[in-house]
């Protein structure tokens, strides 16, 4: 669950306190929980939706823009296989928060515009455009990361 | 329909099941939340708190009570009390009114039968106890008896005027049953008691007899000053029955003509073995048995206990060495504290009191930091040119050089809701003066601070770099920032009486640090504080 919440925080110690508050929220529900399902999902779910109201309760300045859709460019399919854990991780740690929350619960939790627009308060457009800035910014990373890479084993 | 991207397949892949551990600190913090463990780094040590509290409380209920007993044993141990206890079975019950209305006699009385034709009455006041028959009736003629004639008991003593006022007042306030007994032992009244009274008086009188008997010998033996006397010869004739009426009020002489018996008439001397009992004694059955001062008499002082809450704003900085990043770093906000008190105000208007608490002071913490420095490859290509062999045509080569660098992170700004918390623990000395409901006064005294519980985060100097780095307040490695302080506090405190036992005070106060037990930086914080305290007072009951 810690790496749900780091992929959710801005940093480590805001998934610390991520971490902190949902299992708090987890252990108070506890009784709630019906057995029917995935203890693992069922606690997974809460650590997000702790995520995004503490997002939410920050006020956060949702960004937006005019494009729903900005003009992606393919990415290698070796650049991005080249990259570990942790480097992924550490790609969508620097994206900003907006994106970072639309991607998460988009590519990664599998929740669809209306969903996410629902959780964060804003509208599917604005969800739909963020996401595809996060997918830009997430490819040039991935292709400078890979331009590195291939350079420096071209230089060894 | 769902888009499909290969940027999301991957990553989803990749993270959807990543797991990372948690650092040891967030387990800590999270049981010291959920209240697994009461030792938890920081966490409030609630147990001892509550027994101290607890303790506090048992201590001045005990004080209290204690010191109720101890007056009740004294009036237990008075003599009157004691004639009290060894009544005979015939007395009634306490009449908690009637013992009232006699009050502030203080010692028993006696009347002797009266003979109207020679005007030999010798008449003993000694004083009662309450409204039922005094036991001890020793007379003066019964003495007369022992001891043989008294003399001189012509001149009335200090004690005279007291007994009649008292007496008086008596009559006056309380038309009971001792007052009508005490109107038909005198003369024409007397008519109305029937024969079956009179044996039950004259059965009871042989007991009072036998008893004053006993205790009458110390005076026998050393009475040198007359008993009351009545008439011009000074001697005591009559030594006939004992009225069993105890009571002799202005009222009832006034009206007993027979008699010729008139309050100047009586006066009262002091028996040597019947000390005069102070004005401030109780009998048993009065309305507050726990008092030794009657109901007009103020106490000295009264016990109080009460509860406080307080809100205001801090105005804190860092003290110590190295503290200017700290400085810059937390905005201190906001106070509250609340706790109970106890103490004891005197009728001069002084108090002291001492109590226990709670206290939180809230603050932002912002701080920008750099973020964490990483490892670059950089690529440095290098061109060479040269002529092909035996043309002019330039050829270029190039190197790529891979060059291993260190790159500072970007600025990141850390920021924290940092709550303090701490026990307070106030000794006051207070001072009131009272305008009809209000009270007016102030209040000033001393205040242990023992920090307890911290949540948020702080600056530590890092060993490595020599930057400031953050951490969380729980952390140990800050505790020495947190020792014990002693404040000092002063304000004004506006009171109003509720009810009489219930008082609400409006206590603008400001505290602030005097000594911190550690020397090194720790939080200096002056807080201007509004605090409401509702105090109850343990005064004896409305008569």
């Amino acid at each position: 669950m810690y790496a749900v919440c780091l992929r959710y925080a801005r940093h480590e110690l805001e998934a610390q306190d991520l971490m902190q508050e949902g299992f708090i929220r987890v252990y108070e529900k506890l009784s709630a929980f019906r057995m029917e399902g995935s203890l693992e999902g069922w606690v997974r779910r809460i650590m997000v939706h702790t995520a995004i109201n503490q997002f939410r309760k920050k006020a956060f300045q949702m960004e937006r823009f005019g494009m729903e859709y900005l003009p992606e460019e393919p990415v290698a399919a070796n650049a991005i296989d080249n990259l570990g854990e942790k480097e992924l991780m550490a790609l969508i740690a620097g994206l900003p928060d907006g994106y970072r929350h639309v991607f998460n619960l988009y590519a990664i939790e599998g929740f669809d515009h209306a969903e996410i627009a629902e959780m964060l308060g804003c509208g599917e457009s604005t969800s739909r455009s963020q996401l595809s800035k996060a997918r830009s910014l997430l490819q040039a990373r991935i292709e400078r990361k890979d331009a590195l890479h291939h350079a420096g084993k071209a230089s060894h | 329909m769902r888009e499909k991207h290969p940027i999301d397949e991957r990553f989803q892949r990749v993270l959807l099941n990543a797991e990372a551990t948690p650092p040891e600190a967030v387990r800590t913090a999270l049981a010291a939340r959920m209240g697994w463990t009461n030792n938890a780094q920081g966490g409030v040590l609630w147990k001892p708190l509550l027994i101290v509290a607890i303790g506090f409380l048992g201590a001045g209920t005990a004080a209290w009570l204690w010191s109720s007993s101890e007056r009740a044993d004294q009036v237990a141990n008075l003599p009157s009390a004691k004639m009290e206890a060894s009544a005979d079975d015939t007395a009634q019950p306490i009449d908690p009114f009637a013992a009232a209305t006699v009050e502030p006699t203080t010692a028993p009385s006696t009347v002797q039968d009266i003979d109207p034709a020679k005007q030999d009455v010798a008449v003993e006041v000694r004083g009662m106890t309450d409204g039922r028959h005094t036991t001890d009736r020793t007379t003066a003629a019964q003495r007369t008896g022992e001891n043989g004639a008294v003399q001189g008991a012509t001149k009335a003593s200090p004690i005279t005027k007291s007994t009649r006022a008292r007496t008086s007042r008596t009559s006056s306030h309380h038309p009971s049953d001792t007052h009508r007994n005490a109107v038909s032992s005198l003369g024409e009244p007397a008519a109305d008691h029937d024969a079956e009274k009179d044996d039950a008086n004259s059965a009871k009188n042989d007991q009072h007899i036998s008893r004053s008997q006993a205790t009458a010998e110390p005076f026998a033996a050393n009475n040198t000053e007359p008993a009351i006397s009545k008439g011009s010869s000074g001697q005591l004739g009559n030594t006939g029955r004992i009225d069993p009426l105890p009571i002799l009020t202005s009222a009832s002489l006034a009206s007993n003509t027979s008699s010729n018996l008139g309050l100047n008439d009586i006066q009262a001397v002091r028996l040597n073995n019947q000390p005069i009992l102070p004005i401030t004694s109780v009998p048993v059955g009065s309305p507050n048995p726990g008092s030794t001062q009657p109901g007009y008499v103020l106490p000295a002082g009264v016990w109080w206990i009460g509860a406080y809450a307080g809100m205001g704003a801090v105005n804190g900085q860092w003290r110590g060495t190295d503290v200017a990043d700290l400085q810059r770093s937390e905005r201190w906000r906001s106070t509250t504290q609340a706790g109970i008190m106890v103490g004891r105000e005197w009728r001069n208007g002084w108090g002291v009191s001492a109590g226990l608490g709670l206290a939180r002071v809230r603050s932002t913490f912002e701080h920008e930091r750099l973020g964490e420095t990483e490892s670059v490859t950089e690529i440095d290509t290098t061109w060479a040119e040269f002529s092909y062999p035996g043309s002019s045509f330039p050829l270029y080569t190039w190197s790529i050089d891979s060059v291993a660098a260190t790159r500072i992170g970007a600025a990141q700004r850390v920021d924290a809701r940092n709550l303090y918390t701490a026990v307070h623990v106030p000794v006051n000395l207070s001072w009131h003066t009272t305008v009809r409901r209000l009270r007016i006064g102030a209040f000033g005294g001393l205040a242990a601070w023992i920090p307890t519980q911290r949540k948020g985060l702080s600056l530590v100097r890092s060993a490595q770099d020599g930057f400031s780095t953050t951490l969380p307040l729980q952390d140990a490695q800050l505790d020495s920032r947190f020792s014990a302080q002693l404040h000092g506090h002063l304000g004004l405190s506006l009171g109003y009486s509720v009810t009489e036992h219930m008082c609400l005070f409006f206590e603008p106060n400001v505290a602030t640090p005097l000594f911190s037990f550690d020397g090194a930086s720790a939080p200096w914080l002056t807080r201007p504080v509004v605090q409401i305290r509702l105090q109850h007072e343990f005064r004896s009951k409305a008569r």
